[in-house]
């Protein structure tokens, strides 16, 4: 029933903001942020129990831990830079929202540095020179 | 060897599974693929890894993977020391809530004491233990000294008793104190039992966790 | 489950009464007053969002970058 709360409340929202944008759009992107603050903090704890199961999984797995680690920063940063980037693109600001964007890609591929250097390493050690 | 490639392929299979779920869990947007792309470099990271087992002098994952968001993200802290520093938090914590229970609770017990009878509380004193994680305190034991009301108002509430006593009584004057003293412990007796009562009865402890003591009964 | 929806209302209220504020005040010839209210009003509403932001980006901390 989750998903009826969370559409009521976007609805709900939708009708504040309406309102509330003929008269001052300012307030009304206000509320739209903290609309999108608060149903994914409803969320939050619904996907926080699957990292926990998946965490659990790879721990019993012996899986190396720098890779969920990785894996859940990666997302985390995905998440973020979503967010911000959603919001100043909903304020009229289409290029600090893509430039929100880069600096999550870049992030992103900065993390994504140390694993293609290590392949890169193996792969040159293996070859004979 | 059959251990050894079992542990190596459910590895890989874990990963993989981690790795799209999370490919599930992804806002969409134009940061997709390069997601995609970190995590099929960690599922190849993690299908080579018995090479690097082979050709390598024991070189450090975590070692190498840190070394650039450490300089990005200022200090990060390893997992371990923020685990043991959570510990560390939980403990205080839990110190400061056992004390803040108690003292919560000597001060709710002082004043509902005071209120019901006429007793002045010398002092009272809450026992607890935490139990077990996400379980909320206890009380272990009930300690508490009272001292029937101050003269006046305790004399005006014994004076008819006792002034009929006296009467009957007249001829062994020197007893008096005597008689006073011997009085004075079932009166003890029927307030640590009163409160007692009480105490069990408000709290829902056992009345053998609450102490009474009573002081002085003038 | 919904986590502080009040804060939503809140704000629409402020807004919608900051609004008026600021026509009646504009009616009033008071130019200056209505653009303060406007500012205090949008200072006030700003400040609640960023509450709510940190508690974003604190939790997204916590989920996905230092579990593990």
């Amino acid at each position: 029933m989750d998903i009826i709360q969370v559409v009521g409340l976007g609805l709900v929202a939708t009708f504040l903001i309406l309102v509330v944008k003929e008269q001052k759009p300012v307030f009304a992107f206000l509320l739209a942020t903290v609309t999108g603050v608060i149903i994914f903090l409803s969320l939050v704890g619904k996907i926080s129990d699957v990292v926990g199961v998946l965490t659990r999984l790879a721990d019993q797995a012996k899986v190396n831990t720098m890779f969920l680690e990785t894996i859940l920063k990666i997302i985390g940063i995905a998440y973020i830079a979503e967010f911000g980037a959603q919001v100043t693109r909903d304020a009229g600001q289409g290029s600090i929202a893509s430039k929100i964007e880069l600096a999550g890609k870049i992030l992103i591929m900065v993390m994504a540095i140390p694993i293609i250097t290590v392949i890169i390493e193996t792969i040159v050690q293996i070859l004979p020179a | 060897m059959i251990q050894w490639l079992s542990e190596w392929l459910k590895q890989i299979v874990l990963l993989v599974l981690i790795a799209t779920f999370m490919d599930l869990l992804l806002p969409n947007n134009a940061m997709e693929r390069y997601v995609k792309l970190v995590m099929g470099l960690l599922i190849v990271l993690a299908i080579l890894s018995p090479i690097f087992q082979i050709i390598k002098h024991d070189f450090d994952l975590t070692s190498l993977a840190f070394q650039q968001p450490k300089e990005i993200r200022g200090d990060l802290t390893s997992v371990e020391t923020i685990r043991q520093q959570g510990k560390e938090l939980q403990q205080q914590q839990d110190q400061w809530v056992k004390d803040q229970v108690e003292s919560q609770l000597e001060k709710t017990i002082r004043q509902s004491v005071e209120k019901e009878f006429d007793v002045e509380v010398m002092e009272a004193q809450v026992v607890t233990n935490t139990g077990e994680k996400g379980k909320s305190p206890a009380i272990r034991q009930l300690r508490i000294k009272i001292r029937p009301e101050p003269p006046p108002k305790d004399r005006t509430a014994m004076k008819p008793v006792e002034r009929i006593d006296l009467v009957r009584i007249q001829p062994g004057m020197s007893e008096e104190p005597n008689e006073k003293k011997k009085a004075a412990t079932p009166e003890e007796r029927r307030w640590r039992d009163r409160i007692t009562r009480f105490l069990s009865e408000s709290w829902k402890v056992e009345p053998r966790q609450v102490r009474v003591t009573v002081e002085g009964v003038s | 489950m919904p986590y502080n929806v009040d804060a939503i209302f809140q704000i629409a209220g402020i807004g919608i009464i900051v609004a008026m504020l600021h026509t009646v005040l504009k009616q009033m010839g008071k130019e200056d007053y209505a653009h303060w209210v406007t500012l205090i009003g949008f200072v006030v509403v700003l400040f609640m969002v960023v509450v709510y932001v940190e508690d974003l980006f604190q939790t997204i901390k916590n989920v996905f970058l230092f579990s593990s």
